[in-house]
């Protein structure tokens, strides 16, 4: 029997994988938690076996950076991510991090539990890509990666200034990118590029 | 020469010598005038030295012993010589000026300058002040600039009704009542050995409605960013809120599909497992209808640190009042929680102290642990990990400052100012 942890910030999201893991015999509840920055503790003083980790959790920790760190000190346990978001750079991060599997919540239980089991043997699945999402006239595969990192930025509000430092590019190269995706969103404006891409969840801040 | 007598030989020497002062005069304007090279040069010198040869042979001719009438020719040496003497003073005059420039002509030119000039010794007696900034200065003090210093303290002051002072990056801008604005600075100059204040006044009045204009809108680009965070708080929650209905819509479909089945059963006995695989949803269907009605809001961020810190056994020893900020109490919970994660790591500590103090500018939160024999460093060695320094980001966002020490107690002290940002 597997010792399983489950993180997850949603308290019916984690009722119901709750449900779903002691529906089955082959697995055991050892850990119910809303936040994944006490995750790391838990590892220490349990015997962890699998992790249920979600991406955004309470207190604003990242489930993803958790995961990383904890597949670093316990390379033993198995770790599936689980998210509703289309944050694209979730999947690389997770896989360059050694996260074992990735899955989008969707409405089958029965297809994480087929997951979880294919993990616990040994198995890595990751979905082919990700689930492609619409923002105006575009659709978040024509987006290119650097593209994306200054969208995740612009929704933060600050300046191309502030942006360009943080990115490490020049306040010319930001506004360059920004005009592209007005030319591929058909926007008009930085507010509401911005306000689309909150609303579409192509791009995640703070993960 | 004849009949000269006397007073002919003393007006005859008089004569000689003027003519030969006058010959000296002509060469020495011939020279100039090469030396000038002024405007029509060529004219000039063609005039020169024809003045010159003409002298020359009037030299020649009264030294030279060619015999004319007394009085007339000696009488009227003198007139044509004046003339000529005038002629050539004329021409090297010309030639002179335009080598050189007054002190007139310096102060007509500046006087054209569409800014203020004015320099002067160091003490503030001026050299030269244009007609601009002398009459800025009569709308400041009533007054042409008296003295350099005097009238930069009046600027400085700007203490005339009417006039409004400003200032960027320390220079005295000064807003007059017919909307102009004028930017005065004073410099110190130093030529051939002599330092020479100089102050300078620039209308800005077009530059500075271009600042205000920007000014005014980046606030109001502040204003829409900040409500940009705020969407993208909000946006957050509603995805939440949206999870939640799509989760609570799956229930209702796997009741739907359940009734189906179950009265599908009715009518058909079918095997045993399907009835099995039935009973088994209801199962789970009624755990999740029950935990439904249950469903609370998420929790304060307070509780996960205490039940987390409950539940690996490490005793919370909490001195002060929790705040009621928000974001504070977040930090607060996010501190303690990685405080409980290293204490557990790297001290196997069972207690953890968490003191807070209200102060009147700052809130000063101080969490400390025991630390193993072995791990005692020096407050110089200790190196943060992700965890320290994730820490360290999120209280430097919110504008707090924080410190790390090891010795006999590993201790993180985070000093958090009252009305920071919020947590992001």
């Amino acid at each position: 029997m597997y010792n399983v942890m489950i993180v997850e910030d949603d308290p019916m999201a984690r009722r119901l994988l709750e449900i779903m893991v002691t529906s089955d015999e082959s697995y055991h509840l050892a850990v119910s938690v809303e936040s994944a920055s006490v995750a790391e503790v838990y590892c220490m003083t349990e015997a962890i076996d699998l992790i249920l980790m979600d991406v955004c959790t309470a207190l604003h920790a990242s489930g993803l950076d958790a995961a990383i760190k904890i597949k670093k000190l316990f390379p033993q346990i198995r770790i599936i991510i689980i998210t509703s978001l289309l944050e694209c750079s979730f999947i690389e991060r997770a896989r360059e991090g050694g996260v074992d599997s990735f899955w989008y919540k969707d409405p089958f239980e029965n297809k994480l539990l087929d997951i979880m089991n294919r993990t616990m043997m040994g198995e890595s699945i990751y979905p082919d890509q990700s689930p492609t999402s619409n923002m105006g006239l575009a659709t978040s595969s024509e987006f290119t990666e650097r593209e994306l990192d200054v969208l995740r930025e612009l929704i933060s509000g600050d300046t191309d200034e502030m942006i360009a430092e943080r990115l490490n590019l020049s306040v010319h190269t930001i506004k360059k990118h920004v005009k592209s995706m007005f030319q591929k969103t058909g926007c008009t404006t930085r507010t509401q590029l911005a306000v689309m891409a909150l609303e579409s969840g192509i791009v995640v801040r703070g993960i | 020469m004849s009949g000269f007598g006397d007073f002919g030989t003393i007006v005859q020497s008089v004569d000689l010598i003027f003519m030969f002062l006058n010959w000296a005069t002509s060469l020495f304007v011939v020279i100039g005038v090469l030396m000038a090279r002024g405007k029509r040069m060529m004219r000039d010198l063609l005039m020169a030295l024809l003045l010159f040869a003409v002298d020359s042979w009037f030299l020649l001719l009264f030294t030279g012993g060619v015999d004319m009438d007394f009085p007339k020719a000696w009488v009227l040496m003198p007139i044509v010589l004046a003339v000529f003497m005038s002629m050539k003073t004329d021409l090297y005059t010309a030639q002179s000026r335009n080598q050189k420039i007054s002190r007139f002509s310096i102060q007509e030119s500046t006087n054209k300058f569409p800014i203020g000039l004015c320099f002067s010794r160091l003490d503030g007696h001026p050299y030269l002040v244009n007609a601009r900034m002398d009459e800025l200065s009569y709308r400041i003090a009533d007054q042409p600039v008296m003295n350099a210093n005097e009238f930069f303290a009046q600027v400085q002051a700007g203490n005339r009704e009417g006039i409004c002072r400003t200032e960027r990056d320390g220079i005295p801008l000064l807003r007059f009542p017919d909307g102009r604005t004028w930017s005065f600075q004073k410099e110190l100059l130093k030529t051939d050995g002599e330092e020479i204040l100089q102050i300078v006044a620039i209308d800005t009045t077009e530059l500075e409605l271009l600042l205000e204009k920007r000014r005014n809108e980046n606030r109001e680009l502040e204003e829409i960013n900040h409500r940009l965070q705020e969407y993208g708080t909000s946006v957050e929650s509603l995805a939440t809120a949206k999870e939640w209905l799509d989760t609570k819509m799956r229930i209702h479909d796997t009741i739907g599909q359940n009734l189906m089945v179950t009265k599908y059963l009715f009518y058909d006995k079918g095997d045993e497992a399907r009835r099995e695989a039935i009973r088994e949803n209801w199962k789970r269907t009624v755990r999740m209808l029950q935990y439904d009605e249950d469903v609370v809001e998420p929790d304060d961020g307070m509780k996960y640190f205490l039940d987390a810190a409950r539940k690996v056994g490490v005793a919370v020893r909490l001195d002060g009042s929790i705040p009621k900020t928000p974001s504070v109490r977040e930090l607060i919970a996010a501190s303690g929680i990685q405080m409980l994660t290293n204490a557990v790591r790297h001290a196997d500590a069972r207690e953890l102290w968490v003191i807070i103090e209200d102060e009147p500018m700052n809130y000063r939160m101080l969490f400390y642990n025991e630390v193993k024999e072995e791990a005692k460093v020096g407050s110089g060695n200790v190196v943060e990990g992700g965890g320290l320094s994730g820490l360290r980001k999120k209280v430097e966002e919110l504008g707090g400052i924080m410190s790390v020490a090891s010795g006999e107690y590993f201790q993180v002290e985070i000093i958090m100012p009252k009305g920071g940002r919020d947590y992001v």
